[in-house]
């Protein structure tokens, strides 16, 4: 009950992260100044959603005798790892081009969505533990 | 933004149902709100903005590589 409760709060603060794209994100980047807003939600979100991570990750092992209601599983800690390295590589690759970027164009456009794609993929993998 | 309004919202929301259960909570939300709260509220960051925030989640995800390395050497 209470770690349906905490992943209750954990999911509550990634959805809304995932809220923080969508209110920033035009339909279709056009411009440089909406690209650097949109990767700058982007990187934002997938830090909140790194300290939620961060938190499951510390609490005590499932795994062990006599774990306590609040624990996380070996299994989604080490999936989180890997969601995590493909975000951050995607993310700061994408942060690079719109940083440098001089002017609208598809390149700018596709960064920005693999951003976005990145930083969802990270919050699902907390959807699956908190199935669970 | 709007949406840090919204999860900061959604988080009191919630601490309450937490608290009537006996949990502590509280190291788990302030370090939430500390997180939301460092994001900032700039429409159009220019670039010492972008610095500040990649200092930022940089020390987030070192912390969160040492989590990681601890959990999965126990």
């Amino acid at each position: 009950m209470i770690r349906g409760m905490l992943i209750s709060l954990m999911l509550g603060v990634v959805a809304a992260c995932g809220a923080l794209q969508t209110a920033q994100a035009p339909v279709g980047v056009q411009t440089v100044s909406d690209a650097r807003n949109t990767i700058y939600a982007v990187k934002g979100a997938y830090g909140v959603t790194i300290r939620g991570a961060t938190e499951y990750i510390r609490l005590p092992a499932c795994e062990k005798p006599a774990a306590p209601k609040l624990c996380s599983s070996r299994a989604v800690v080490v999936q989180m790892g890997k969601a995590r390295d493909a975000a951050k590589l995607t993310i700061d690759s994408a942060e690079e081009v719109v940083l440098n970027a001089t002017g609208a164009s598809t390149v700018l456009s596709a960064a920005v969505d693999a951003a976005k794609s990145a930083q969802a993929s990270f919050k699902g993998i907390v959807d699956i533990y908190g199935s669970k | 933004m709007g949406a840090i309004i919204a999860i900061v919202s959604q988080l009191m929301t919630l601490v309450p149902k937490l608290v009537d259960l006996g949990m502590d909570v509280a190291p788990i939300i302030s370090k939430a709100r500390a997180a939301v709260d460092q994001i900032g509220t700039q429409v159009s960051p220019d670039d010492a903005e972008f610095k500040a925030l990649d200092t930022t989640v940089k020390a987030w995800e070192d912390d969160f590589d040492a989590a990681l390395a601890k959990r999965l050497g126990e």
